[in-house]
């Protein structure tokens, strides 16, 4: 399976007024460069907790509710 | 507030380097005697922020900063641009000389150059960005439409690369041609207007010359104000195609139209025009320092080797062919 995590960038993306600096406070938080993630991009459960703890706490939600 | 905070607190590095680049760019610029292309500031700093940004390597504790700046920058560069432009100068009679060269130029720039954009796997908004960059204005279309074609940042980049070469070498190229093709003054703003992307009278070329500075002035101004319906078209097809409002905001478009009338037709508005001018480049200069700070060169030419070259070979001849087909035209136009 492929995708999760360019899921989760899309939806941090969407929801930002400020789109390419909230991506970049993702390279920031996830330590790598996310604009290297591809649909291809193979899932991985760590490296996907690691994206949605860092996309909550750029985007400022308690809860996570995006189905990936 | 608190988010506000939270943002300046990670973003302040990136920022602060920025602010210097953007700074030394128009250091550079003020102090130079030439004052001309090659110490534009648009281009000095976009340049500066390349280097840096390869020198720096991946520092992700910058990247918010620099993502910052283009995304605060771009707008707000945008809206102020908007008193720079001359609408009041804009009629039938001043555009009919103009209109048939223009449009022959940005025909034959999209047939070169956008064209065979698909075959090197460029998308779309990169073709685009490449016509406006090099058939428009530079480095200036490309602050202009990126957001409204909510482009890539390595698209952005191409096409000011693309834009620099093309720039530097018809300004190498330029006085042999004319010396081919000797041209009056009036014909000689018009031709480098058409086929250099900067202002071309601040180039030793044309400097001095009235009557051509005057000319590429009000065509510099006719394609200023092509842009902003351009803007406006593509985010009409953003919306049409994907069925949903584009990210770029219409308040964007709107207010550059509003302003940019405001300052052309409100003579106490218009007479305070030029206060404008400083900050508006500096704004803009930081906003391409942003671009030039988030692209990473060597990214774009290991993947993009192949459209680099064969980009490199097609601006050229687009820029000569559009050299020659204006001075054919503008020759029919204007006998003697």
């Amino acid at each position: 399976m492929a995708g999760h995590l360019k899921k989760i960038l899309d939806f941090v993306a969407t929801e930002s007024i400020l789109k390419k600096t909230s991506l970049a406070r993702m390279s920031l938080l996830v330590g790598e460069d996310v604009s290297r993630v591809t649909e291809d991009t193979p899932d991985d459960p760590t490296r996907e907790e690691k994206y949605i703890r860092a996309a909550q706490q750029i985007l400022g939600l308690e809860v996570w509710n995006l189905t990936l | 507030m608190r988010r506000f905070i939270e943002l300046f607190a990670v973003a302040w590095p990136g920022l602060l380097l920025a602010l210097v680049l953007a700074s030394l760019a128009n250091f550079v610029h003020l102090s130079s005697q030439l004052a001309n292309f090659f110490v534009d500031p648009l281009y000095l700093a976009f340049l500066l922020g390349l280097c840096v940004r390869l020198i720096l390597g991946d520092k992700f504790i910058f990247w918010p900063g620099f993502a910052l700046t283009q995304d605060l920058f771009i707008p707000i560069g945008i809206i102020l641009y908007a008193t720079q432009v001359h609408w009041e100068n804009l009629s039938m009679s001043t555009l009919q000389p103009f209109l048939i060269p223009l449009v022959l130029a940005l025909i034959l720039y999209h047939l070169i150059l956008v064209t065979p954009a698909k075959r090197l796997k460029i998308k779309k908004e990169g073709g685009i960005l490449i016509w406006a960059s090099c058939g428009l204005l530079g480095p200036l279309a490309v602050v202009l439409l990126a957001p409204a074609l909510e482009a890539a940042d390595e698209d952005i980049a191409f096409s000011l690369i693309l834009a620099f070469f093309v720039t530097t070498v018809m300004l190498i190229f330029s006085p042999i041609l004319m010396a081919l093709h000797p041209v009056d003054p009036l014909i000689l703003g018009t031709l480098s207007t058409l086929s250099l992307p900067m202002l071309s009278p601040l180039n030793p070329i044309t400097q001095g010359m009235p009557s051509a500075i005057a000319t590429a002035g009000l065509l510099f101004g006719i394609k200023v104000a092509l842009l902003a319906p351009l803007a406006l078209g593509i985010y009409l097809g953003h919306r049409i195609r994907k069925g949903r409002s584009s990210r770029f905001p219409l308040f964007l478009i709107v207010l550059f139209f509003a302003i940019g009338f405001l300052f052309s037709f409100v003579p106490t508005l218009a007479f305070a025009r030029e206060n404008y001018e400083p900050i508006t480049k500096f704004i803009l200069t930081l906003a391409l320092t942003g671009v030039g700070l988030s692209t990473n060169l060597r990214t774009i030419l290991f993947e993009r080797t192949k459209a680099i070259s064969i980009y490199l070979i097609l601006a050229l001849v687009a820029s000569v062919s559009v050299y020659l087909v204006g001075l054919w035209t503008l020759r029919i136009l204007q006998p003697g």
